[in-house]
């Protein structure tokens, strides 16, 4: 891979994050429920089958629920590197044994069509966007919110990440791959699905912004080990942790995502300690 | 906006064939392309209708998407005078080889191991090989990798980026390099997109009743019954204006506004007052610095043939035009080329700029009856001569999601 990175123009300030996981078994840590415990299923009416769509809904709910805002000046990016599987598997596979659609596969279908219920919920009427991200997500939903955040209408844009585990077709899909880019297949169980989300602004916006990620620093992390699997978003939970801490401790965190990408420099605002509280609360 | 785009190539290709002829013998002509599919069983379908190019010695040699998307990208980078090697980003609207997921699940319903890869079966011998010998995988599913594909195969070396969101998809891409160029953070792009009519997405448009009941696409026609799918890939070059002064590179056209809106009002549904493609067409239309319309003379519009669709579109239309809406010729290609899905963007696009270049506004082809809640020009059946100087296209997708695109004739 050659590609040359995008990196940020001006800092993004971090509103809110949230991340939420279903079939990892990930359980609560010995002194209660961890910040990655998994989480029952949210009910979403008229999603059915797979956890993709409970799931984005879920982390977009507890930003936006976080930190209410004009829907007219907010935008939501996803990220996702396949959609859906589980509908896509499940509706071919029920082709090709000669049964019926079901008509309720048809309407999620796409990974839009969450982001139509996330905007209806929260009356968000700025623009809305799904991505899929072969190398690092993280760096494509930064780099998008910050080109975006240059549009004189958005004041804030939510982004997300949606990652599933899934059938024997998507191992073959990754072992493909990962043949191409050697990068190593992912190990999720099948039912298994993680979601992250940021809520980001540019600071000195309206809303205090305890937390900026800057611009990026030139990087080389040749020596750190080997890049995540294709499509990964652990950079997203990485990027949620990072803040949390930050909110906790204060200063300045360098955020890597992959090896050979930006590097993100957090820092830390006057506001986090009076932030550490209000979580703190919640 | 600090930065001219421009548009110096493209390459498409749909039922009707490949290049600008057979869209001027076909979309411009009014002459719908609609026949039953032989690509496969359909059967267990309420109808076997779509704009699927046909077998024979004049259709295109192979249908594998990573193919078809090569094929429009190299025509688009010749017409641009670009050549490999070319730091250029590409922007694609797709949402991956659906064949690839019907061929592991029918391969694997008939074995009691796990599908091999088809790199490890002969050419051809399983999925579609192409002319470059390689065969259609199973990672063609993952629309990034359709990117990837694109970009190593015509040796461009700039940023990548895939959008899926659905009939939107690549209009977004092609915003996306806008904002982009007119920041000034790259020259040039090339924004492609591509759907081939297969049986997992006819399928599911036959489950939720989406498809044309009379075997034709009658857009904002009282009598329309629905959509009908169709092939279509296609990629343009955007380059900065000064990046195509410096190397003398010819203008098509100019993209001078864009903008994008959700609806927040349904997962699948538009709002019935067509507020998001309003808000969008507004967006762009400011942005191209006319906010009222006063030059533009024609809109492509979305118009899928859904009764849902046509009435929401005319109403947002004249929301958003609301001294102009009735003097505007406004038409649906879709009514020749069939939908399009995530090609949808960028083929329409394509198609506005030939009638910027050509002066000819193609008809809405399979227009019967007028609707009362459809009350615009919409160009019925018959070509028809103009002089536009700036055009509008739009589009609409599930989600509420739509976008609009100000193009202007240098």
């Amino acid at each position: 891979m050659t590609t040359e990175k995008t990196v940020l123009r001006s800092p993004l300030g971090i509103l809110a994050t949230a991340t939420a996981t279903h079939g990892t078994g990930r359980s609560e840590g010995a002194t209660g429920k961890t910040a990655n415990a998994d989480i029952p299923l949210p009910r979403l009416p008229g999603f059915v089958e797979s956890v993709f769509s409970p799931l984005a809904y879920e982390v977009s709910r507890q930003c936006l629920t976080e930190r209410p805002g004009d829907g007219s000046r907010t935008a939501v990016v996803l990220a996702t590197l396949m959609g859906d599987t589980t509908t896509a598997d499940l509706a071919s596979r029920r082709m090709v044994s000669g049964r019926v659609h079901n008509p309720l596969l048809f309407m999620q279908a796409t990974a839009n069509a969450v982001l139509g219920y996330t905007s209806q919920e929260f009356g968000i009427t700025g623009q809305t966007f799904s991505l899929s991200a072969l190398d690092d997500p993280l760096a494509e939903l930064l780099a998008m919110a910050d080109l975006l955040l240059e549009d004189p209408e958005l004041d804030r844009v939510l982004v997300l990440g949606v990652e599933l585990g899934g059938s024997e077709r998507l191992a073959a899909a990754y072992r493909e791959l990962a043949a191409d880019s050697g990068r190593p297949v992912p190990d999720l169980p099948a039912t298994a699905g993680l979601a992250a989300a940021v809520l980001l602004g540019r600071p000195g916006g309206e809303a205090p912004v305890p937390v900026s990620v800057r611009s990026a620093e030139a990087y080389d992390a040749d020596d750190t080990g080997a890049a995540g699997h294709p499509g990964s978003i652990q950079g997203l939970f990485d990027l949620a942790a990072a803040h949390r801490r930050l909110l906790r401790d204060g200063g300045s965190h360098l955020l890597v995502t992959e090896p050979r990408s930006p590097a993100f420099m957090l820092t830390a605002g006057a506001e986090a300690r009076n932030e550490t509280e209000n979580h703190a609360h919640q | 906006m600090s930065g001219e785009v421009t548009v110096t190539g493209f390459g498409v290709r749909t039922a009707f064939g490949t290049g600008a002829e057979a869209l001027r013998r076909g979309v411009f002509a009014g002459v719908p392309s609609f026949g039953p599919t032989t690509r496969f069983d359909t059967g267990p379908y309420r109808t076997p209708m779509a704009a699927a190019a046909p077998d024979g010695p004049d259709a295109v040699e192979d249908w594998a998407l990573r193919h078809a998307l090569a094929q429009c990208g190299a025509e688009a980078l010749d017409m641009a005078g670009l050549s490999p090697g070319t730091e250029a980003a590409v922007l694609l609207g797709v949402a991956g080889d659906h064949t690839s997921v019907t061929r592991y699940w029918r391969t694997a319903a008939d074995s009691p191991s796990p599908p091999p890869s088809p790199e490890s079966v002969p050419d051809g011998a399983d999925g579609p090989g192409g002319a470059d010998g390689t065969t259609a995988r199973y990672a063609d599913a993952v629309p990034a990798h359709l990117a990837e594909l694109l970009a190593g195969g015509l040796g461009l070396t700039g940023p990548r980026l895939t959008f899926t969101n659905a009939c939107v998809a690549s209009a977004a891409a092609i915003i996306h390099a806008c904002r982009l160029i007119s920041s000034g953070r790259i020259d040039t792009a090339v924004c492609a997109g591509g759907y081939l009519v297969e049986e997992e997405t006819f399928g599911k448009f036959d489950s939720g009743r989406a498809l044309s009941r009379d075997g034709m696409v009658r857009p904002f026609s009282a009598d329309r019954s629905g959509l009908l799918l169709g092939d279509g890939v296609a990629a343009v070059v955007l380059e900065s204006a000064e990046h195509a002064r410096r190397r003398g590179a010819r203008p098509l056209t100019t993209i001078a506004g864009w903008g994008a809106a959700t609806d927040a009002h349904h997962i699948a549904q538009p709002h019935p007052e067509g507020v998001g493609l309003a808000r969008a067409a507004r967006q762009a239309l400011r942005l191209a610095g006319d906010p009222d319309g006063a030059i533009l003379g024609y809109v492509n519009a979305h118009g899928t043939g859904t009764k849902y669709n046509d009435g929401a579109e005319t109403r947002g239309l004249r929301a958003a035009l609301p001294e102009r809406a009735e003097s505007i010729p406004v038409s649906s290609t879709k009514s020749t080329t069939g939908h399009l899905l995530e090609a949808a963007g960028v083929v329409e696009f394509v198609i506005t700029m030939l009638a910027l270049m050509d002066g000819v506004l193609p008809p809405t082809a399979g227009y019967g009856r007028p609707d009362p809640e459809c009350d615009l020009d919409y160009v019925p059946n018959q070509p028809r001569q103009a002089d536009p100087r700036r055009a509008l296209t739009i589009n609409a997708a599930f989600g509420g999601a739509n976008t609009a695109l100000v193009l202007e004739r240098p």
